[in-house]
Parts: structure tokens; C-alpha cells; sequence
């Protein structure tokens, strides 16, 4: 009852969210210096004036502003984010077509970052050692490298020096392996050195001296208990950097010439496609309001103290 | 009954003592020293660059590292060292100016909504929710897509795209040091607020903030070489890093060393203000 | 033979050089027999938390750990490498942590907490285990198991909480318990029962090693007591030879530092010995009135009707358990929250009822010594900043000031050379005592003392209260005092207040209310205080 309130009352704070940016998107589009019809055309095309007023008509833009916000949202509350400059395609079916490219990529690297900061967290928290100093240095690096330029040096030394993993295009997990390995070490960084200070904590709490005293060995400790403590900011991560992913998926699709959102989004931004800008603004927005709720719920599984402070 | 007969010494050498007592690792000189460099190279890159950072010479196209250019040469044969030497100054023009300009506005936006509080704060706070809904790097190409490509658009996109983080933590702070036990006390003694503003949440809620705006520097100039990178920032020839890893790209195949150098001097840049950064945060929190 | 005998043990940590190392403990000696019970006392620092993890092979990864022999039954404990330890653990010996809220993983149910042992050691069948824990939870006196047995930490009281510990710490029926403060957040009445539970262990055979700060605690259960200081053994026998003929002049100035009835007007610290108090009858002048004071936080009725008066150079001694709503009732005095009904009058005047901004300027006049010393100063400022800014409020001459903070800074017993420290460079009696000189700076009508001393040791306990008495002699202070501690009240207090559930229970004499308590919850109270056998 209580949670379904809950659950309730965040789905309302999401969509008030995503009106929000709707809004703001459209107050942006307005304030623009450029003139789209430019932009349909193209910055040196000469326009009539009859073709201007023709294009005006068919994109709304010579109806009053008012009404011009009511069909905005009233479009997007049916789900249709307009129609690309462009391409002349409606933004939801670009978006729809390189979404699962994209969306692979990105839960693969959210998978392979998040296993290897439990291993590095499990493994290094609460120790001193050159294990620990070595995944430390890692995680500075992924920290501050740029991602392109690791996936940079990735194509260079495993592609072109040494063949092992084929360049791009093709359709198999090899293909796949440099592209992951990219996107999933720049968010490895920080998911670890959350997830260890979390850790580290944990193993300094009474109730871990607790369960040594009963006996258990460091690692069910470290298993059992602690990780368990690390994986709440662990998920809070993993859910801001969910829409990070997505943005470091346009870097990632760049690097290896992969189709997907961020390659549109490229091609949206430099050519001023405002349409598809807007469209994958509030289509990462809704992603975000929508894991956000999701790992709302989840820590209500993983901490009981949670579930008793609602009710 | 120990209270009082340990032993009493000037008070400034506590801190002092603790500068001496050589907590200062290797690498934090190091990165010291990486930052110092990239300073120099930023502001007289002309003493450090042994060549015209735009001068062509296709005869001397893609040759590797040598005494003669310790970086190689690109496609067009320029000096590789000395293009990333002059790429020095972007990334430090964008990083320091993107900081400082997110940071005031940053504390100017969390010092209204945390003192003020009510609806201005209610306002605030949910514009800053919505902002922080969006990456900062795609809200960021969001901006450059309205503003146009540019060093100086990449600035003010990285800007805008930081504030609603620093306002954040500005109003949060603002909020623990109202609550803090030191505000009461002032008010029991009957300090009028705005003296109480003044003298102790200003203070402790700035002081940190400048400290973390530091660690800013390191994901603002790695923010640029990525939006170069995409080819949202200046235009070729410009010897900025990431522009120089795209425009190389296509030659990697025969020339691993034009997609090596820029990536390193970027690198070095980020994580020597990232240690930095965090040794300041560190030792300002007394944990150093 | 004794179940577990450690000769001659020393501890040490290691530093980053050999100059570096921490001496933790050195040269302790002591046997645990079945059925008996060894205490080992001391503050902070002294070493005693350190020997009890030893005794499990807990130390730390860089603690020396080393004795001419430490012996489990017949097995050498000296020679276990980490596997044999974690036989030993939860099986032979079990350990007790103080409780806080965390000494139970929050996330996980206390039957999961509980039955970890059996399950970690396979000591019953995996469909048995549910069943053995409910037993246990009966076992020590924890009502309704089948329905605790799900719950979490949290949702447990602290009472409750550490009998969970105790019932996970003799799951694998071990025959030697160490108890590491198993009482020391607990109020007084929960302490007793607790206090009782452990005797119960020892009565059925199990040799137990207590561990606390508290030598009044300890005085109930122990057969042997070992006091500790700086990591050396200063004191070490039965507990009459320890309370009726201490060698150690520590172990007699650590049992003289210890606040009761009987000590009032006496130094506890045994720097200054003073005369008897003066506390001449002199005509009763009302300071502040309280009364009909009314709080509720939602449903919670917190402060419940509230009367009382206190009167010029008085100390009124305010004590409860937690959560019965003294610290708010003393927060609605200091004017930091309103009451909802009633009023309190400050040498005549309305002080509650007043809008804040003319209750300002007479803000000075009541002033507060907080628990935390360490919060309530602004981590930037130094000693001297700290109370040049009272000086500031009262807009006392600028020229004079520095002199007027030396002379407060000598009041409290500290001189020249703290005034330019910073808070965390000062030790926690220190603290408090640059507190009470902020606070008496304004020169006020009242001083509030929320808990003053509950986080410091018996020793700088003993010298911070008797700091307040000199003031209190010397200033004619007039004090409202809150304290869980019975011995602290009946110490410094003229006259008691007991509050319980909001409501003020019993008032009187310190002496009278007591010693000879009307009230169910006085009597309790009481009842259940750890007192030293001293004569």
C-alpha cells in the first residue's frame, strides 16, 4: 500500500520532470539564433520566400508561440518528438532504429564495469597492499583518461599493430569486445572508488568484528556482509552514470564507427538538427527518471531500514 | 587527570608539523611538477615548442619518433611535440575558465536557495533537479548544438553543464552548517543572523567548495578534449589535442604515435590536477 | 585447569618505525575459570579493547601480539595461524560488542545475524537452524522470538538489540564469553538487566571476561579485576581488595573520581580541596519559572505539563533515561524550540513567550555547555576566536578583551598558550573547558548543561565537574543540570528533577529523592544504579 503510494507519488515527480525539460527544450528552441528553414535547407541555399512560408507551415513554426508549446507537448504526450530537419523522418523511429545498438553496448559496459569494481572492491577494501596501490592507479586512470582516447589506443595496439579484434563492422562479440572494454573502464573508475570507500567503511562497522567473532572467514565477511553495504551507493552510481553511458556511447560509436544513438546525436548536433537534439535530450531524461525510480525500489530490497522509514 | 599535563607546544606548529612530517608522497610532487610544466607550456609555449606548431612539411609526413621530432610527425608533417605543446593552452583556458565561471555561479545559485530557503529554494532546486537529469557531457553538446562550435562555446557548454552540480552542493553544505551545532551556539549566544551568515556558514560553505572546484579543473579539460574530439570545438588547424586525435584518426593504422601523444598530455593534465585536487581536498579536511 | 590462561601478554602496534610503535599492552596475566568472571577495567587508551580482540585473534593485521604462553585448555592459542582461529571463534569463545545500532549488520534479519554461527560451523542440520535460533532468542529473554526472529536491527530496541548479541554470541555454546562494553550505551535500567543476563551465563558454567570503563559495572559480576592504564597492569585482585584496599594510587583516584551522593561537595579530582559547600539557606530568589510547558512532535507528547523554578546560585539536577524529552525540555529553556503550551519567565521577565528578535538581546543571559563541545565550535576559529565572539555579542570593549578572555581562559584552568589553537587540536576536557568559558563570558543568569561530561572519562569527568563546582562557588552560578547519570545528579545537584515519559516523576533533595524514591520509576531507577562496594 505504502509502497505503492511511493511509487506513485515518483511517477508523478518523473513526469513533472520530463514536462519540465519538455518546456525548457522548447523555450531553447525559441531563443535560437538560427533560422531552421536554413538549416533544412542548408546554410547556402537560397530560399524563396514562398518555399520559407511552405516550410513554416509544415514544421507549425508560423502559429502563435502559444500554440505552438500546446502542440509541443501535446505531440510529445502522444509520443511524437517531431520530425528531423534532417533526415525528414520522424525523431522517434531514427531514435527507435539505433536504439538497440546503443542500449547492447551500454548494458554490456554497465556489466562489465560493475563486475569488475566487485571484484576490485572485494579484493582490495580494508587492505594495504600493492594490490590495493595498483587498482587504486587504475582507477585514477579511468578516471582521467578520455575515453576516446583509450578506445583510441585500444584500435591502435589490438586492431592495427597486433589483429586480434577486427576494426569494426562486422557483427560478431569480437567486434564488440573493444567497444565494451572502452565505455565500461571509463565509468570502472568511479563505480570502484565508491564502491570500496563504501566497503572499506563497512569493514570497519561493529557488525563486522561481529561476524569474525562467530568465525567466518575473511572473504564470507567480505561476501556476506560487506557487499552488500557497498552496493547501495554502488546502484546510485550506476544509475546517474546510466545516462553518462549513453553520452559516452557517442563518443564509443564515434571511435569505432558503430550506428547508434550517439552517432545520430553527433550528426544532430553538428548540423544543427534541433529536432533530434531535443528528441534524445528528453529521451535520456526519461531513462534517467525511469532507472532512478527503479533503483528506488531496489533499495528498498537491499536495505530494510528503508522499508520501515516509509511505512 | 592527563587532561592538562600533555605536552603544551606553540599552536601554529601543529599544522606545520604536519606539512613537515613529509605526508607529501612522491606522486604529489610529481603531479606538481607534471602541472607546472603544462603551465609553462600553456602560457610561453614557444620556450618548450622547437617548431611552428602550423608549419607543414610534407616531405617529412608521418615519421615516427626521432632525435629530430621526439613525437613524430603527423599527416602533414608538423611536429607533433610542439602541436601538443601549444595544445596546452586550450585545455588549461577551458578548464580553469569553465570552472571559475561554473563555481561562481554555482555558489551564487546554492547561497540564495540555501539562505533563503522557501519557495525561492523550492524553485531552484527543482531547476537544478531537472539540469542534473541530463549527462553533462550530452547536456553539453545540447549547448553547443545552440551556440555553435568553438573553443569559447565549449567553455560556456562545459560551464553551464557544471553549475547545477556546484549549486547542489553549495545549498547542501549551506544546510548542514545552518544545522550545525556552531550556528546554535551563535544563536544561543544572540548573534544577529546575517553577522552569523557572515562569520561562519559563508566561510565553511565556500572554503570547501573551492577545494572540490579544483577536482573540477581535471573533468572540465577532459570534458573539452572529448568535445574536440566529436569536432564540436575549434576548428582545424588548431592544435588542440582532441581535435589532433580526430583528424589523426584515419592514420593510426600507419602512425600509432599520432594517436598516442595528444591522449598522454591530456592524461597527464587531468590526473596531476585530479591528485592535486584531491591532496588539497585531503589536507583541508585535516586528513593529511 | 583453567579455560583460558594468558601469561605475560603484550600487545603492540607497529608504526611506520620502530620509535613509531604503540605499546598497546604489556605484561598482562590473568586466568578464566569456569563459572568465574574477570573484569578488566580502564578509560581510553588503556589497552582493554585491544586485549579482548587478541584474545580472538582479532588484533589487526599489524598488531604484535606476543606472551610467555596463552593457553586455550591445553591448546596453545600462540601458534594459530588464521584457520585455526576461525574454529575457535563463535565455538569456544564468544564475543559481545557493545551495542550500537551497527554491532548487527542493519541489512540483514537478526535470525540471519544470529544463526550465522551455526550455519558458519554446520553445528545443526541447515532445516534445524530456524528452530535452534528461536530457542536462543527465548533463551535470553527476548519476548515473541518467532516474530524477532524476522525483524532487523533497527526495529529492535537497544535493550533488545544486545541480548540479540548475546544470544548470537553463545549460539555455538562456547564455554568462554568476552564482553566488550556490553552495557555502556544502554540506560541504567536496561544495563541491570543486562547485567543480571550475564550473571546467568556465568552461573551455568561459562568463564567470562568482561571488558569496561566502569569500575561500578563490573563490581556486581567480576571475581577478579584487572585494572588497566596506558597498556600496564596497575591494579590486579578480588573486588574487596580492589574497592576496601587499592594499592594503585590510580585505582584510588579513579574510584575517588566516581560521582555519587556521597561525594557532593567533595573534590573528585583531588587537585583542590575544598570545604564543605556553603550551601547557606538563603532566601529563595526565583531565576526562571517554568511552568505548564507542553511539546508534542507529532503524536509524541516529549515535554508533558512541565513545572519547576530555579533560584539564584541553585543547581538543579535534571535526569532520565534517553528519550524521556529532557534534552528537548532543556532546549525549549534555552529558547531553541517553543513550547507549545506554558511559559518560562526569566527574573521575572517573559522569556518563551517572547518573538525572537527581542529575545536576542537577552540571549546572553541563558547560555549552554552542549555534550559535544567539538560541534558546537566553528572548526575554523581558534580558542581565542571562539570566545572573543561571547565578548563581541555583549559588545564588551574591544581594548580590553584579550585580557578579559585570558582571565575567563584562567578561570577554566587553561592559559595563554591554548589561545590560538583550534578545537581539534585540543584534548576533549580542554574542549569543555573553553566550552564553559564561552559560556560564561556573557555572564549569564543560568547555565544549561546538557550532559556536560557523558563523553569524557571517569578522570576528566572528575575535573570538569569539579570545575563547575569551583564556579559555582566562586560565581554563585545558577545551573539547571541534565544528565543520565544518577551519581553525576545526586553529585552536583541542590535539588533533582526526575523526568520520565515528558513528565517530571519526582522532585526533591538530592539526597532524599534518591536514596529514599516514591515514585515506581525513581525506585527502578535506582534500583537498578551499579554501586561500589566502598565503605
Amino acid at each position: 500500500m505504502t509502497i505503492a503510494r511511493e511509487l506513485f507519488v515518483r511517477i508523478l515527480a518523473g513526469a513533472a520532470v520530463l514536462w519540465a525539460a519538455a518546456s525548457l527544450a522548447f523555450i531553447v528552441l525559441q531563443m535560437l539564433p538560427s533560422d531552421p528553414v536554413q538549416v533544412i535547407y542548408g546554410a547556402d541555399a537560397t530560399v524563396t520566400p514562398e518555399m520559407r512560408d511552405l516550410i513554416r507551415a509544415e514544421y507549425g513554426l508560423d502559429r502563435p508561440i502559444w500554440e505552438q508549446y500546446g502542440q509541443f507537448v501535446g505531440r510529445i504526450l502522444q509520443g511524437d518528438l517531431g520530425t528531423s530537419y534532417q533526415q525528414r523522418r520522424s525523431v522517434v523511429s531514427i531514435i527507435g532504429s539505433e536504439l538497440g545498438s546503443t542500449i547492447t553496448l551500454a548494458v554490456s559496459a554497465t556489466i562489465f564495469a560493475l563486475t569488475l569494481a566487485v571484484f576490485a572492491s572485494v579484493t582490495t577494501a580494508g587492505r594495504r597492499s600493492h594490490v590495493r596501490s595498483l587498482m587504486s592507479a587504475i582507477e585514477l586512470l579511468s578516471i582521467s583518461t578520455p575515453a576516446f582516447w583509450i578506445g583510441l589506443l585500444l584500435l591502435t595496439f589490438l586492431s592495427f599493430q597486433w589483429p586480434i579484434f577486427p576494426v569494426m563492422g562486422d557483427n560478431s562479440w569480437r567486434s564488440m569486445v573493444l567497444p565494451v572494454t572502452t565505455l565500461g573502464l571509463a565509468i570502472f573508475g568511479t563505480l570502484s572508488q565508491v564502491m570500496r570507500a563504501e566497503m572499506d567503511l563497512a569493514l570497519e562497522q561493529p557488525f563486522a568484528l561481529t561476524a569474525r567473532t562467530r568465525g567466518l572467514s575473511e572473504w564470507s565477511v567480505r561476501w556476506r556482509h560487506a557487499l552488500r553495504h557497498a552496493l547501495i551507493p554502488g546502484l546510485t552510481i550506476s544509475a546517474e552514470m546510466f545516462g553518462s553511458l549513453l553520452a559516452g556511447a557517442i563518443i564509443t560509436e564515434r571511435v569505432f564507427g558503430r550506428p547508434g544513438l550517439g552517432r545520430i546525436t553527433l550528426q544532430a548536433v553538428t548540423n544543427q538538427d534541433i529536432p533530434v537534439v531535443v528528441g534524445v535530450v528528453l529521451f535520456v531524461a526519461a531513462i534517467f527518471v525511469t532507472t532512478n525510480i527503479a533503483v528506488d525500489l531496489l533499495y528498498r530490497l537491499i536495505d530494510p531500514r528503508l522499508r520501515s522509514a516509509t511505512a | 587527570m592527563t587532561d592538562l599535563s600533555s605536552p603544551l607546544s606553540p599552536p601554529e606548529n601543529a599544522s606545520l608539523r604536519k606539512l613537515r612530517r613529509g605526508r607529501l608522497r612522491p606522486g604529489i610532487v610529481l603531479a606538481a611538477l607534471v602541472l607546472a610544466f603544462l603551465l609553462v607550456c600553456g602560457l610561453w609555449p614557444q620556450l618548450v615548442a622547437p617548431y611552428d606548431p602550423y608549419g607543414l612539411d610534407l616531405l617529412q609526413s608521418l615519421k615516427p619518433p626521432s632525435w629530430s621530432h621526439i613525437f613524430g610527425t603527423d599527416q602533414l608533417g608538423r611536429d607533433i611535440f610542439s602541436r601538443v605543446v601549444h595544445g596546452a593552452s586550450y585545455s588549461l583556458y577551458v578548464g580553469v575558465g569553465a570552472t571559475l565561471i561554473a563555481v561562481c555561479v554555482g555558489i551564487a545559485i546554492g547561497l540564495t536557495s540555501g539562505v533563503l530557503g522557501g519557495w525561492v529554494d523550492l524553485a531552484f532546486m527543482r531547476v537544478v533537479d531537472i539540469l542534473l537529469a541530463f549527462p553533462s557531457l550530452l547536456m553539453s553538446m545540447a549547448v553547443v548544438a545552440f551556440l555553435g562550435t568553438g573553443i569559447t562555446n565549449i567553455l560556456l557548454a562545459i560551464a553551464i553543464a557544471a553549475i547545477p552540480g556546484y549549486a547542489r552542493i553549495v545549498r547542501s553544505q549551506v544546510l548542514v552548517i545552518r544545522n550545525s551545532g556552531f550556528v546554535e551556539a551563535a544563536r544561543v549566544l544572540g548573534q544577529p543572523p546575517l553577522r552569523t551568515l557572515l562569520r561562519h556558514i559563508l566561510p565553511n560553505t565556500i572554503g570547501p567548495l573551492v577545494v572540490l572546484s579544483t577536482l573540477g579543473i581535471g573533468s572540465a579539460i577532459l570534458h573539452s578534449a572529448s568535445l574536440s574530439y566529436l569536432g564540436l570545438g575549434p576548428k582545424p588547424p588548431t592544435p588542440e589535442w582532441g581535435l589532433m586525435l580526430s583528424e589523426g584518426q584515419g592514420y593510426l593504422r600507419a602512425a600509432w604515435w599520432i594517436g598516442v601523444f595528444p591522449g598522454v598530455f591530456a592524461t597527464l593534465a587531468i590526473i596531476s590536477t585530479t591528485v592535486l585536487g584531491r591532496y588539497i581536498k585531503a589536507y583541508s579536511e585535516g586528513r593529511e | 585447569m583453567a579455560l583460558l590462561d594468558v601469561k605475560n601478554l603484550s600487545i603492540r602496534f607497529a608504526g611506520r618505525s620502530a620509535a613509531e610503535d604503540v605499546h598497546a599492552v604489556r605484561g598482562l596475566s590473568f586466568a578464566v575459570e569456569a563459572g568465574q568472571c574477570v573484569a578488566i577495567v580502564g578509560e581510553s587508551g588503556s589497552g582493554k579493547s585491544a586485549t579482548a580482540r587478541a584474545l580472538v585473534g582479532l588484533a589487526g593485521p599489524n598488531a604484535l601480539v606476543e606472551a610467555d604462553h596463552l593457553l586455550l585448555g591445553a591448546t596453545n592459542l600462540l601458534a594459530f595461524g588464521p584457520r585455526d582461529w576461525r574454529a575457535v571463534r563463535g565455538r569456544q569463545i564468544g564475543f559481545v560488542l557493545q551495542d550500537a545500532l551497527v554491532s548487527l549488520d542493519p541489512l540483514r534479519t537478526i535470525g540471519a545475524e544470529v544463526g550465522e554461527t551455526l550455519r558458519e560451523h554446520r553445528l545443526v542440520p541447515r532445516t534445524g537452524i530456524k528452530p535452534r535460533v528461536l530457542e536462543l532468542l527465548a533463551s535470553v529473554g527476548i519476548p515473541d522470538p518467532a516474530q524477532r526472529h524476522d525483524q532487523y536491527a533497527h526495529q529492535l530496541s537497544g535493550g533488545l538489540r544486545q541480548r540479540a548479541l548475546i544470544a548470537s554470541a553463545i549460539s555455538g555454546e562456547p564455554g568462554i564469553i568476552i564482553a566488550d562494553e556490553p552495557t555502556t550505551a544502554l540506560d541504567v535500567i536496561v544495563q541491570a538487566q543486562i547485567l543480571r543476563l550475564l550473571s546467568e551465563l556465568k552461573a551455568d558454567g561459562r568463564g567470562l571476561i568482561l571488558i569496561s570503563h566502569d569500575l561500578a559495572v563490573v563490581s556486581r559480576l567480576a571475581d577478579h579485576i584487572i585494572v588497566l592504564r596506558h597498556g600496564e597492569v596497575v591494579e590486579d585482585g578480588t573486588p574487596e581488595a580492589v574497592f576496601q584496599r587499592p594499592q594503585a594510587d590510580y585505582t584510588k583516584a579513579l574510584l575517588a573520581a566516581i560521582p555519587s551522593g556521597r561525594t557532593r561537595g567533595q573534590s573528585l579530582s583531588g587537585d583542590a580541596p575544598r570545604s564543605a559547600a556553603a550551601s547557606a539557606a538563603k532566601a529563595a530568589q526565583p531565576v526562571l519559572v517554568a511552568s505548564g510547558l507542553n511539546k508534542q512532535f507529532g503524536q509524541r507528547h516529549v515535554v508533558n505539563d512541565v513545572s519547576f523554578t530555579i533560584n539564584k546560585g541553585e543547581t538543579v539536577g535534571l535526569v532520565g533515561a534517553s528519550g524521556s524529552g529532557k534534552t528537548t525540555l532543556a532546549r525549549i529553556v534555552l529558547g531553541l524550540e517553543r513550547p507549545q503550551s506554558g511559559t518560562i519567565t526569566l527574573n521575572g521577565a517573559p522569556w518563551s513567550a517572547l518573538p525572537e528578535h527581542r529575545r536576542r538581546p537577552l540571549r546572553p543571559r541563558v547560555q549552554l555547555v552542549a555534550q559535544d563541545p567539538l560541534g558546537s565550535f566553528d572548526p575554523r576559529h581558534r580558542v581565542i576566536d571562539i570566545v572573543g565572539e561571547a565578548l563581541e555579542i555583549i559588545d564588551f570593549p574591544a581594548a580590553g578583551r584579550r585580557a578579559e578572555i585570558l582571565r575567563l581562559l584562567a578561570s577554566v584552568g587553561l592559559d595563554a598558550v591554548h589561545l590560538l589553537r583550534r578545537p581539534r587540536e585540543l584534548s576533549g576536557g580542554q574542549r569543555q573547558r573553553v566550552a564553559i568559558a564561552r559560556a560564561l563570558a556573557t555572564r549569564p543568569s543560568v547555565l544549561i548543561c546538557d550532559e556536560p561530561v557523558s563523553a569524557l572519562d571517569v578522570s576528566t569527568q572528575a575535573q570538569v565537574l569539579d570545575l563547575l563546582a569551583g564556579l559555582k562557588r566562586d560565581l554563585e552560578l545558577t545551573m539547571l543540570f541534565v544528565s543520565h547519570d544518577l551519581g553525576v545528579i545526586q553529585h552536583v545537584s541542590d535539588r533533582v528533577l526526575v523526568m520520565n515519559d515528558g513528565r517530571i516523576v519526582e522532585e526533591g533533595l538530592p539526597d532524599i529523592v534518591l536514596e529514599q524514591p516514591r515514585h515506581p520509576y525513581t525506585k527502578a531507577l535506582v534500583e537498578a544504579l551499579p554501586r561500589l562496594p566502598v565503605g
